[in-house]
């Protein structure tokens, strides 16, 4: 049995309670301590990857009897991937703590960087150090551990700002493990959503996945797909294997793609209207396009999918979000203007850095990109509307 | 209704043989008497019929009458001349049938459709090839590239490796030597395939139409990373399932990633969305497009379509696109190139030409 | 007008490299193979302190699939995300091309001397990051 490690708000600060939702999560009134000055937020970072400062911290809160046999460490890093290697093993090269430790490990280095440099205001935080394997149980062991590690590190005892939030790792092969995970932890104040990596053998929407959808709906919490590569055959595409980097990184796109078109026509959002998904890390333009053809077969062949009621872009707008980075660079940068239009950017998009990751985004350069009336939403409204956050918080000394 | 009809190309229609196993009359043994699949797809079958109800042939199979076809085409829908494109059966386990599928679909079409049913010189054909045995393929080419109507080869997107990837490149080197472009689209058939997502199996036909063009992205990715248009000048792929537009934002993200890992892929020297200019063409497909022209102008204009599309019916199924209905709202030189001129500066069009002596059964020249 | 004392030659030998204060955002200083080169620590593809990064080589094609390793102790990869460029002129060795500014630096009486004319850190803001 995993240890039964209570989730706690250490902050001392009434913070939103996710709860049960009757409708559409929406930015509510708050309380907030008025005793000390606030500041207003400019920028929440829908994407960050903290990481233990050793795999030991991970390995002790893993249950037996996963925690005593041996691993390779190529297994669970958090920091190196396997296979289809990033740039500069896909960190930043200056994020490394001039103390030791992978990046994003160390506070107050990360902090700097992210909160100082940066301009963060709040930061969404998604650990990857839980790759899939073969043995779901395996998986799910070291999800919990992940999310205890979490909860007692950046989401309180880091967390005395506030200004950390978190997903939950589960291992979506074996729904029921998965749905423990989530119920372990529905109510606590600073885990935001649930994340799923993509590599699986069946699209999200299909009906063994519901029950993970299900309880994530019910608990207000919504689901964010990214990506965290392992070896073997979540790799493979319907054409064999690519040789680089550079195909596969491009074409995560792809695989959100087709989980997105699954949860529309398998109708996951007409069962569970108060889901909500975000896609991280597989850009946005494509968006645009796939809502085309969505919208036009959906016309044609609607009577394949009775439950599906509405336009397939009516779900995307109303239950659907993508973050930002890596923000698309074509070579006419108005370009990217004319896309940000047709994707509903306002809207659909938030924010993110990816941080500590190679591929960064400056808030500073994206913003710039963003006409006046759609940067707001963009750096901040779509994802305080989304995880519920307060618009304002107080100031300490890293503001 | 706009100009650019009188010449409109269209560059993807799939004949049919007549019944299941004329096929064979073009097949020498063992192959002759081997069992192997039928034409139509096993995997996601439209549930509303997969062919438009003119296609249907009396006693035949629908899209196997080439004098219905001619008059749906050229009389009706204002078609100057056709691409043939007919499909095999899928990627089968057992190399040498594929090979021998794709050598008697080529001596079948020869015989008939750009034989003895092409006295009016409007058909022309793509070379079926078998990448899953590259030598051979490559021989196959040989085989026909002297036949003026064959002004393509066609190759299933169904793979086991990307096409970029070393072990095609003698095939690819044919095809650009002799001028060819190479079309990959969706085969019939069933084959030992891939799932056909990266997730996996998805349930429904509405999933199949929407996303299975899209795999055409990592042939293009793998094309692109691994150089193959960097050595092969004169290569031209044609995409001939459409996903045109979902395709350029994708290599945009290539687009950023080529200068921070161009060390691994030092045989990559340009931007990836250059190659797209100059090394590919899509078919259009009409569930693509955006409701609003004005949308679809500006994405046009900024992911360069203009000239990279190419109008296809994909006569004779369901989808089928009428070129009289096609890209009506768009500038008239636009829709003029998409429905022409894009074609005719690719493909190299001999008017009239049909097999030499028009006889069923006989190889074209080597 | 700025100008700097880097260092002593022996501090800076060749394949050695350091920032110097010079400015908001730094100047790169570079030893290669014996010549001395000033970069703007400010890469111009989004702004990232492009002199912290790795001074290498890089690979080169030789023709199907054969790679070469060249230009070792030339190259300097940005920290963010890897754009290459060559020291020397401060160019990226890709195309279209991008490049950071340089200054001039050079060697008199045995210490390495960096020239920067006003404030270089203002001259890295008026820069417009490149995309592409």
């Amino acid at each position: 049995m995993p240890k039964n490690r209570q989730p706690e708000d250490k902050t001392g600060r009434p913070e939103n309670r996710r709860g049960d939702l009757g409708g559409v999560p929406m930015a509510r009134s708050l309380h907030v301590d008025r005793g000390q000055t606030d500041v207003r937020v400019k920028i929440v970072d829908a994407d960050v990857h903290p990481a233990p400062r050793s795999f030991a911290e991970l390995r002790e809160r893993v249950p037996e009897p996963w925690r005593s046999r041996d691993w390779p460490d190529q297994v669970f890093d958090a920091v190196e991937t396997p296979t289809y290697v990033a740039p500069g093993k896909a960190q930043r090269r200056d994020a490394y703590p001039p103390g030791g430790g992978p990046p994003c490990s160390d506070l107050a280095f990360a902090e700097q960087q992210l909160f100082g440099d940066a301009g963060v205001d709040y930061a969404v935080l998604l650990p990857l150090t839980v790759r899939p394997v073969p043995n779901p149980e395996h998986e799910a062991a070291v999800c919990a551990a992940t999310n205890s590690w979490l909860a007692e590190t950046w989401l309180s005892a880091y967390n005395r700002h506030g200004r950390y939030r978190g997903a939950l790792r589960v291992c979506s092969a074996q729904p029921d493990l998965a749905v423990r995970e989530i119920e372990r932890w529905a109510g606590h104040p600073h885990f935001v959503e649930v994340m799923l990596v993509p590599y699986t053998r069946a699209p999200f929407g299909q009906p063994q996945y519901h029950p993970i959808l299900a309880a994530a709906a019910k608990h207000g919490l919504p689901i964010v797909v990214h990506v965290n590569r392992a070896a073997g055959m979540g790799l493979l595409t319907p054409v064999g294997f690519a040789s680089y980097f550079i195909e596969h990184h491009a074409l995560y796109s792809l695989l959100y793609a087709t989980h997105l078109t699954s949860l529309i026509f398998e109708g996951a959002f007409e069962k569970f209207p108060t889901l909500k998904v975000v896609f991280a890390e597989g850009g946005f333009s494509w968006i645009a396009p796939l809502l085309w053809r969505l919208d036009n077969l959906w016309a044609h062949l609607r009577s394949e999918a009775p439950l599906v009621k509405r336009r397939p872009s009516e779900y995307v707008r109303d239950h659907v979000r993508f973050t930002s980075q890596p923000i698309e660079e074509p070579s006419d940068a108005g370009h990217l203007q004319r896309v940000f239009e047709w994707v509903d950017a306002a809207r659909l998009l938030m924010f993110s850095t990816d941080y500590p990751h190679w591929d960064f985004d400056d808030p500073l350069r994206v913003a710039r990109q963003f006409p006046d009336g759609m940067r707001e939403r963009v750096l901040r409204d779509n994802a305080l509307e989304l995880y519920g956050l307060p618009p304002t918080r107080r100031a300490d000394g890293s503001a | 209704m706009a100009g650019g009809g009188a010449r409109t190309v269209d560059c993807a229609v799939h004949p049919s043989i007549r019944q299941k196993d004329e096929l064979r009359e073009y097949m020498q043994e063992p192959w002759r008497s081997r069992p192997f699949p039928g034409p139509e797809r096993y995997f996601y079958p439209a549930p509303m019929g997969e062919y438009a109800p003119e296609a249907r042939a009396d006693g035949g199979l629908p899209g196997s009458d080439p004098e219905l076809a001619g008059r749906r085409l050229f009389t009706e829908m204002g078609v100057d001349c056709a691409v043939l494109i007919p499909l095999t059966r899928g990627l089968l386990a057992d190399a040498d049938l594929a090979t021998a599928i794709c050598a008697a679909t080529n001596d079948w079409m020869a015989a008939t459709w750009l034989g003895k049913a092409n006295s009016h010189g409007r058909f022309y054909g793509s070379i079926r090839v078998n990448p899953g045995d590259p030598e051979q393929a490559r021989r196959e080419i040989e085989r026909w590239a002297g036949h003026p109507a064959f002004v393509q080869v066609a190759v299933p997107m169904q793979a086991h490796r990307p096409y970029g990837q070393r072990v095609y490149f003698p095939l690819w080197e044919a095809a650009a030597r002799h001028g060819l472009p190479v079309a990959v689209h969706a085969d019939g058939g069933a084959g030992v395939d891939f799932w056909p997502s990266a997730a996996g199996y998805y349930s429904t036909f509405m999933e199949y139409r929407t996303l299975y063009p899209t795999n055409f992205a990592y042939h293009l990715a793998s094309l692109i990373a691994e150089g193959v248009f960097d050595r092969l000048e004169e290569l031209t792929f044609v995409f001939a399932d459409g996903a045109h537009h979902m395709l350029t934002p994708l290599v945009w993200r290539m687009d950023k990633d080529w200068r921070p890992t161009r060390r691994e892929t030092p045989w990559t020297r340009q931007l990836p969305s250059t190659y797209l200019r100059t090394h590919v063409r899509f078919c259009a497909d009409r569930f693509e497009m955006p409701d609003d022209p004005k949308v679809l102008d500006g994405w046009l204009e900024i992911t360069g379509a203009h000239e990279m599309l190419l109008f296809a019916s994909n006569y004779p199924y369901w989808d089928s696109f009428d070129p009289r209905e096609a890209f009506t709202s768009a500038a008239p030189g636009v829709r003029e190139r998409i429905l022409s001129e894009n074609a005719r500066a690719l493909y190299k069009f001999k008017p009239g030409a049909t097999t030499p002596g028009g006889q069923a059964g006989k190889p074209g020249p080597s | 007008m700025g100008r700097y004392v880097v260092g002593r030659t022996a501090d800076l030998p060749p394949g050695s490299h350091r920032v110097v204060r010079a400015g908001r955002v730094g100047v790169g200083v570079f030893n290669v193979n014996g010549k001395y080169y000033a970069l703007n620590n400010y890469c111009p593809h989004a702004g990232g302190p492009l002199c912290l990064g790795d001074v290498t080589g890089t690979t080169e094609d030789a023709g199907a699939y054969n790679v070469l390793w060249v230009r070792q102790g030339e190259i300097v990869s940005c920290p963010w995300h890897a754009w290459e460029f060559d020291i020397a002129t401060g160019r990226t060795i890709t195309e279209p091309t991008k490049a950071v500014r340089t200054y001039p630096v050079w060697v008199e009486d045995g210490q390495v001397i960096l020239e920067t004319d006003g404030d270089p850190g203002s001259a890295a803001r008026r820069q417009q990051p490149g995309g592409g």
